[in-house]
């Protein structure tokens, strides 16, 4: 079910019915998956980080019984709370590491050139500023549309849209 | 590269991954589940037995003696409750509220929250047949009250003479920063909000340079100061108080039906563990020929988390260094509800942690250093031969800032309070008399470590605490 949709969908229908827990977990995990690797890179980082948000919304999943659209939009505002905490923390191990790598004589060029598409692009939104990473993980990550990331973030529509134009452009550039 | 190579790079998640986490997220739904009927029937207990203690005068004699026949003192022999129900205000005093069976009281009831290991030893899956912990022990608890009640003058008099809007710069992790928090608050509650606490999490690397520059005036650490630390704080000229305040301890706990393993060793939990056992060790017999073909379901921490860094260490000889097909959570509840449901699991948890709220599960013997193995158990703690999954947590006070009085206070409140609320940040409290010795090394104001830049696991404290520090 897509954050639009469910946000659109009448909530007499909504209350009619039990919640699937097994169906909104096979929707959502991979949106939550998605957005946390091009948040994170590392497949076993995504993997953590999905864990953590997924046990941290079932915890209180039952808030949300008749309530899906609400529970979407939650279990992704959980995903992004979780991976700003996992960077701010990475970000003083980066330092160390990165210490350590120069002293090996590997450049970042050659960092790149090693890693996966994905990797490749984290390690160039990692450039950016951590809300212009976060536009391009909602956006085709968790593939959301521009209007739910602009309810999420709180900008304007046709302002996401912009910013996501020029941000593509300014990777396409470094890529 | 466009918008459609971008949305391309979307990858389904790993099937195993999918699954593992399905299956966790189901345990975990169940857990809470039961949790909530538990709490919703003991809440009509409890409201239906008191209903029924007030309307029926023959319930309420009936009630007293049967406590008082199993020795527990009923409120209505203690003079400080009877009259806060005259309507009194109770005193502010700390030294005649503590000196009044009252404490006791709370001390008991806190006791009784993490007093859940004692039945380990008292549920009919007990395999170890020493003296259970000492949490509910009336004569233990009595000695902290006594503690609390020695030290409430001096407390009172450095919180008297503070002056407002002091601050005091408290690090740590793990157990230490929940221990450091629940203190806090406490505290600013009888400081009367007039010290201003920072509490920060810090990495225990990172922690030891910030006392060191002098950032932290108190740092909580899971092991004590390593030479180069020590250097680190010469060359900046600071010296240091080095305080045990708890233990961490961790119990390796397995199924009840695991009718085949009562104790294990080191070796043993890590060949189940280390990361070279991922996807090739599944089964119990893969690590001792005399255990059976059953399937290993492994339930351990989350990736950050102390324990698992603990665990790690003390089993793999690395912090971090685990496999990763386990199922990780930061509930010691959900690691007790998984291993209660499966035969084949085993998993480890903090040792206050709700272990005998069930009888599905029982906690190993560990093979220590000797040979010897032996049950978690308070004695086995305090005696260094639960090892090496219990460890002290000690404190580094900035030796100059020890002088204030805010840290005075800070630090004298902390030993003698608490080992009530330690429970609740999954760590073990001191016997009450070796928080007096501490007391005693802290108003001495020796400085140094007596650990000799070492390992602390193994070193009884009582013994290490006589020890003269050397900075």
């Amino acid at each position: 079910m897509d954050l639009e949709e469910a946000t659109a969908q009448p909530q007499e229908n909504a209350l009619a019915q039990p919640v699937d827990w097994n169906a909104v977990y096979s929707e959502q995990l991979p949106r939550i998956y998605n957005f946390l690797r091009f948040r994170v890179g590392r497949r076993g980082d995504a993997e953590e980080l999905t864990s953590r948000t997924f046990e941290k919304a079932w915890n209180a999943r039952d808030r949300y019984r008749r309530d899906v659209a609400g529970f979407s939009t939650w279990l992704i505002g959980i995903a992004r709370n979780v991976a700003t905490d996992h960077l701010r923390s990475a970000r003083n191990h980066l330092s160390l590491d990165a210490a350590i790598n120069s002293s090996d004589g590997i450049t970042a060029e050659d960092e790149v050139a090693r890693i996966s598409d994905i990797e490749r692009l984290v390690t160039l939104t990692s450039t950016l500023e951590d809300r212009e990473a976060e536009l391009i993980a909602l956006k085709y990550g968790a593939e959301l549309n521009n209007r739910a990331i602009a309810r999420l973030i709180g900008l304007s529509e046709s302002n996401v849209g912009t910013l996501l134009h020029r941000l593509v452009e300014k990777l396409r550039a470094s890529w | 590269m466009n918008d459609q190579f971008l949305h391309r790079l979307r990858e389904p998640p790993p099937l195993r991954f999918a699954t593992t986490l399905k299956a966790k997220l189901d345990l975990r739904a169940a857990a809470v589940a039961t949790r909530k009927r538990f709490l919703y029937l003991m809440s009509l207990l409890v409201i239906g037995g008191t209903a029924l203690a007030f309307v029926s005068p023959s319930v309420r004699q009936l009630v007293a003696s049967t406590l008082e026949s199993v020795g527990l003192d009923t409120p209505s022999a203690h003079p400080g409750v009877r009259s806060r129900a005259d309507g009194s205000a109770p005193s502010t005093n700390t030294a005649s509220r503590v000196a009044s069976p009252i404490e006791m009281e709370v001390l008991e009831l806190r006791s009784k929250s993490v007093e859940r290991p004692n039945a380990i030893a008292a549920s009919p899956n007990a395999i170890d047949s020493r003296q259970p912990i000492g949490y509910s022990d009336r004569a233990a608890n009595a000695q902290r009250a006594a503690l609390i009640s020695k030290h409430a003058q001096s407390l009172d008099a450095d919180i008297a003479i503070l002056s407002s809007d002091v601050h005091i710069r408290v690090g740590g992790a793990g157990a230490t920063l929940a221990i450091f928090k629940v203190v806090g608050e406490e505290f600013g509650i009888h400081a009367k909000q007039k010290i201003r606490m920072s509490t920060r999490f810090s990495g225990v690397e990172d922690g030891f340079r910030k006392l060191c520059r002098g950032e932290f005036d108190i740092f909580g650490a899971s092991r004590p100061i390593l030479k180069p630390e020590m250097k680190d704080c010469a060359v900046q000229g600071t010296k240091f108080i080095e305080l045990p305040i708890a233990y961490e301890v961790l119990a390796v706990i397995v199924n009840s039906n695991a009718t085949w393993v009562n104790e294990i060793t080191t070796d043993e939990l890590k060949k189940m563990w280390e990361p070279a056992a991922q996807g090739k060790v599944a089964r119990w017999d893969q690590i001792n020929d005399a255990w059976p073909k059953q399937s290993l379901q492994l339930f351990g921490a989350f990736a950050n988390s102390s324990s698992l860094d603990y665990f790690t260490d003390a089993i793999v000889g690395k912090p971090k260094a685990t496999r990763s097909d386990y199922i990780g959570t930061d509930s010691a509840n959900y690691v007790r509800n998984g291993v209660g449901r499966y035969t084949g699991a085993i998993g480890y948890v903090s040792y206050t942690s709700d272990i005998a709220l069930t009888t599905q599960v029982k906690a190993l013997k560990i093979v220590n250093s000797a040979g010897q193995p032996v049950s978690p158990s308070e004695s086995a703690i305090v005696d260094a031969s639960y090892t090496p999954l219990s460890r002290p947590l000690l404190m580094y006070v900035n030796a100059e800032r020890a002088t204030t009085p805010e840290i005075r206070a800070y630090v004298k409140f902390l030993l003698t309070h608490c080992a009530k609320w330690i429970g609740e940040a999954n760590g073990v409290p001191l016997p009450a008399d070796m928080y007096e010795s501490v007391l005693a090394k802290f108003a001495s104001g020796k400085a140094g470590t007596v650990f000799d830049g070492k390992s602390a696991i193994g070193v009884q404290l009582d013994e290490a605490l006589a020890r003269d520090p050397a900075q």
